[in-house]
């Protein structure tokens, strides 16, 4: 990863010779992003550039790069959360007895729901609507997500009938109604002076639900183009911060997060990035790099929707640095999948990795395609998995994670864990966090997965530091491992 | 000259390891130990050396295995009343203990029964026997069926029976254990390996058990090799002269990551170091005093410069891969200035030779620890504290002493102003034996006498509350409070990693244990 970073450094080098007067922060941001600090990188950069119209080309590029590349760590954790919360939340709902949580359904609902899954999200709707809790706010949000759940279902009538007999009065209910109609239909219709004016009710206060209202805030704003408002909310956000606490009794309080929050910070990401790349398209200079992370935008998040177009634009980007013409095939095919051209793509990506005699990186590229398409790639990885775990030198680090995290997808948990571990550097004197955070993620949900709790949480502990919105998962996973672990007590000191 | 001789006297060792051990071609397995237990049953020693031993040795009525999985052992099956309080337990009838004035005696339910007498008795001297405290009696059914009722239900009742089986046949004359037992020194077990001696380098040697109920091992014969300094273990590893090393220091991974022979392994996670304060000392009692040295000392240099930042500073009393870990309370930062303040609120003078109290007498602390001989990287860290102190105008008096004469210091008799170690646990990550007040006694694990009611009662509700999610908010709290009374200083969990030969194989380890389906290990 390092080396890949080098390379960037390298590649980034090779446009400044023209570049205008560098901003001081951008290069701040550069600094923790060279030293694996990308969420302090992208948070820094956010909070200090107001106006990225003002920014050079060149920094317009590295702070797209930075926020691309949040993105898709946000994405990953995003994977990582609904997985665990998805474990955790469903052991607390099933208890029983007189201290069991009121609240544990809704939260599962909500995990059911982002999950594309309304069928189990309604029964865990029907068990929350049984606990009857006394607060008005969260009985709202259930009957919205049941709203939600008969829009995944697409039984519009339920649904118009539901949101009519809403009280959308409190504006966090209409935030609500908005949220899922971005979530299903893409659509946002909500006037952002509701938001505005119910800000100072939320923000900045101890209001319960003040997470709810900033997920909701941010993710309508940047769906709606009011990128400096998300920003002001955003940087205004503790993302480490319990969306609702349940105090059951004085020795049980149950912390619930809301796994959208990660989805709804990463698509301001998106938008933020798309904004300045586009912004950067212009220069003629920089015209075919802007389109080439433009499309790595889409392929992140897997957009079939722009798909068409930057498989076009992929295919006349010529004027790329050399360690992005390498690459750049691979990736209009990961468009061209998208469109349905798979066989195509297959033949692409397996003849670049049968090809690749020494540059790892590209294996790893085709890999990366594969799994952020969640395409089915048994023959590339098979050959991309012998490259890798004969390939000690660090070069072989993104290869070794890439076909680790392709077999922790498939649920192939042996091998996923030999090629991950393959991939940490353990030795570098600056600690574990000098490694790639994806890798950090992944060996994390290895281990949890291989119940090697203490293990994962410990690398959870480390990233956390610089990604704080992981709390989230390593609650869940705690929560997880006390349920698990069998132990009888015992300790030694030496 | 100093330097050379260090050099003759490094050279010298490493001669003595590539020359006296068994070289490692022949189906022995040779595992380094940076320390040896000073006893080897598995209850009066309370290092995770003599852990790691008595997984070889001998066996509980059911094993917990790395996976977290509850696995018949000498049980083998059982039968739980409603009321989750009733345990019965079949007995295996094919198990035989390890062969004792050349007999070897038949495993059965009067060994179980014995063993927990011998554990619950009030003279048995174990850091162990909580493990106990809940048996509320144990009865025999015939000779292969026990039945135990406890006192109180628990979250994992069933683990508590992992507990080594002792024999009775050997011990039957004994109603307590101790140090000074001949069993603790020539321990008789029911496991994969028989002792077979301990020789005056004090290595121990371990013989593959034929008669093993789960099947002859592969490896013959295994043989522990303590070493005094990582260094030459590290060398000894590379020369081929050991097989495995159970605890790679940080500064030799990275030779070892790059060595294609070995395989680096990471365990345990739940250890930390630490710096105990005893609360017998009429300063020490007061909780501003130890409140500025922790803000004294600058862990993050200290983690980095001598242990590569291979681990993560803590803030309390569980390492941060525990389930119990709160992760809203931070670390004391470094902040001298701050120290200085606490301890002139408190009325201590400053003065050019240091702090004074009221009767002009220094603030000065006897700090008590073990000789590593060789342990650079705990050397370093001592002589840093030492120095963190010293800006600060606290004088630290080192007081390095023969391991056994610390043990006794610490943990029996209590004389010491500060310590220095580190502890380990298993995944249930319980901390009540260090804190309770109850185990404020010779041989317990509460050496500080540390006592605090809110904190006991805490425990007491931790230990009896069977609602997990009620566990970890009261050790939630637990982490808190006792963050902000800094009985200890609490420095960092450092990631332990095992090496071993490539010529090993279906090695599985276990977290705490270490030695997991040992019977299975092979060697090419």
């Amino acid at each position: 990863m390092k080396k890949i970073r080098l390379i960037l450094t390298l590649f980034l080098a090779a446009f400044s010779y023209s570049a205008a007067a560098e901003n001081k922060h951008i290069d701040t941001a550069m600094q923790l992003y060279k030293a694996m600090q990308t969420n302090n990188a992208a948070t820094y950069a956010i909070k200090h550039v107001d106006n990225i119209q003002s920014l050079s080309s060149l920094d317009k590029l590295k702070f797209a790069l930075i926020l691309n590349n949040n993105l898709a760590i946000y994405k990953d954790i995003y994977i990582k959360s609904l997985e665990t919360q998805q474990i955790f939340l469903k052991s607390v709902s099933t208890e029983t007895g007189p201290n069991k949580s009121n609240i544990a359904a809704l939260f599962l609902a909500e995990v059911y729901l982002l999950k594309q899954n309304p069928i189990a999200a309604r029964k865990q709707l029907s068990e929350f609507e049984k606990n009857q809790t006394a607060d008005k706010t969260l009985t709202a949000i259930a009957g919205i997500y049941l709203a939600w759940a008969e829009k995944l279902e697409k039984n519009e009538q339920a649904f118009t009938q539901i949101i009519t007999s809403l009280d959308t009065d409190p504006p966090l209910i209409s935030m609500a109604l908005d949220f899922i109609n971005i979530m299903t239909t893409a659509t946002s219709s909500l006037n952002p002076n509701i938001i505005r004016a119910a800000e100072k009710q939320y923000i900045g206060t101890d209001n319960p639900y003040a997470i709810r209202f900033a997920n909701y805030a941010i993710r309508i704003y940047s769906h709606q183009g009011k990128l400096s408002d998300a920003r002001r909310i955003l940087l205004s956000l503790k993302q480490n911060a319990p969306s609702f606490i349940e105090e059951i009794t004085q020795f049980k309080h149950i912390y619930f997060y809301e796994p959208s929050l990660i989805d709804s910070v990463s698509f301001y990401y998106y938008q933020s990035s798309q904004s300045l790349l586009t912004s950067l398209k212009k220069d003629k200079k920089y015209h075919d790099v802007a389109i080439y992370y433009l499309s790595d935008l889409d392929l992140i998040i897997a957009n079939k929707s722009s798909a068409k177009q930057f498989d076009n634009a992929m295919l006349n980007s010529k004027r790329l640095p050399k360690a992005l013409a390498s690459l750049r095939e691979i990736r209009q095919n990961g468009h061209g999948y998208l469109l349905g051209k798979t066989s195509r793509a297959h033949q692409v990506w397996e003849k670049a990795v049968n090809n690749e005699k020494n540059n790892p990186a590209i294996s790893a590229e085709a890999i990366l395609m594969c799994l952020y398409l969640k395409a089915n790639c048994p023959n590339i990885v098979h050959k991309a998995r012998l490259k890798a775990e004969n390939g000690r030198s660090k070069r072989f680090e993104k290869l070794n994670t890439n076909v680790g995290r392709y077999f922790l997808l498939k649920r192939e948990n042996n091998k996923a864990v030999r090629l991950l571990e393959n991939a940490l550097d353990r030795s570098n004197a600056d600690g574990l966090l000098m490694n790639d955070p994806i890798l950090l993620l992944n060996l994390a949900e290895i281990y949890r997965r291989e119940k090697r709790f203490s293990e994962s949480l410990q690398i959870y502990f480390s990233l956390g530091k610089n990604f704080p919105i992981l709390r989230q998962v390593q609650d869940a996973v705690q929560g997880e491992y006390l349920l698990k672990q069998r132990s009888s007590g015992s300790n030694s000191i030496y | 000259m100093k330097r050379i001789s260090l050099t003759a006297v490094m050279f010298l060792s490493l001669w003595s390891v590539m020359t006296v051990s068994a070289t490692t071609n022949t189906n022995t397995l040779i595992y380094g130990e940076t320390k040896r237990p000073d006893t080897l049953d598995p209850y009066t020693s309370n290092e995770p050396s003599s852990l790691r031993l008595s997984q070889l040795m001998f066996n509980g009525l059911v094993a917990i295995n790395e996976r977290q999985e509850i696995e018949p052992d000498l049980a083998s099956s059982w039968t739980v009343s409603k009321n989750q309080k009733i345990f019965t337990f079949q007995l295996r009838k094919n198990v035989t203990w390890h062969p004792y004035k050349n007999r070897r005696e038949a495993f059965s339910a009067k060994d179980v029964i014995y063993t927990v007498k011998l554990l619950q008795h009030p003279k048995t001297v174990s850091a162990r026997k909580d493990q106990f405290a809940n048996i509320f009696k144990v009865e025999q059914i015939d000779d292969y069926q026990v039945r135990f009722t406890l006192k109180n239900p628990a979250i994992n009742p069933i683990a508590i029976f992992n507990f080594k089986v002792l024999p009775y046949h050997v011990l039957k004359n004994r109603p307590y254990l101790n140090k000074k037992n001949q069993f603790a020194n020539h321990p008789i077990g029911t496991g994969p390996y028989i002792f077979k001696r301990s020789n005056t380098n004090r290595q121990i040697t371990l013989i593959a058990n034929d008669t093993y109920y789960k099947g002859k091992p592969h490896i013959a014969k295994i043989i522990l090799k303590p070493f005094s300094d990582n260094n030459i273990m590290n060398q000894a590893l590379s020369f081929n002269n050991l097989d495995m090393i159970v605890s790679v220091s940080p500064r030799h991974l990275s030779e070892l990551q790059a060595d294609a022979r070995f395989t680096l392994k990471a365990y345990n996670t739940l250890s930390y170091s630490f710096f105990a304060y005893n609360q017998n000392n009429v300063n020490l009692r007061k909780k501003a005093v130890r409140k500025a040295i922790s803000h004294a000392i600058n862990r993050e240099e200290m983690l980095k410069a001598f242990f590569n930042n291979q681990g993560t500073i803590i803030s309390g009393p569980f390492a941060p891969g525990s389930w119990a870990y709160n992760l809203d309370v931070l670390p004391d930062n470094y902040d001298p200035q701050k120290s200085i303040a606490l301890l002139k609120s408190l009325g201590y003078k400053k003065t050019t030779n240091g702090f004074i109290d009221s009767t002009g007498k220094l603030l000065a602390f006897r700090l008590r620890v073990p000789i590593e001989k060789n342990n650079e990287a705990a050397k370093r860290v001592i002589l840093a504290y030492k120095n963190f102190l010293k800006d600060i105008g606290i004088r630290v008096n080192i007081d390095f002493m023969e391991r056994e004469k610390w043990k006794r210091a610490i943990f029996k008799d209590h004389i010491f102003d500060i310590t220095y170690a580190q502890w380990s646990f298993d995944d249930s990550s319980d901390i009540s034996t260090l804190f309770h007040s109850q185990y404020n006694m010779a041989w317990g694990n509460n050496f500080i006498s540390y006592s605090n009611p809110q904190v006991d009662r805490l425990i007491k509700q931790s230990l009896s509350s069977t609602d997990h999610q009620e566990k970890r908010t009261i050790n939630h709290r637990l982490h808190k409070i006792i963050a902000d009374e800094v009985p200890y200083t609490f420095l960092w969990s450092l990631t332990q990693y095992a090496a071993y030969s490539k010529r090993l194989s279906n090695v599985r380890i276990h977290p705490y244990q270490f030695f997991d389906n040992v019977h299975l290990w092979k060697k090419n």
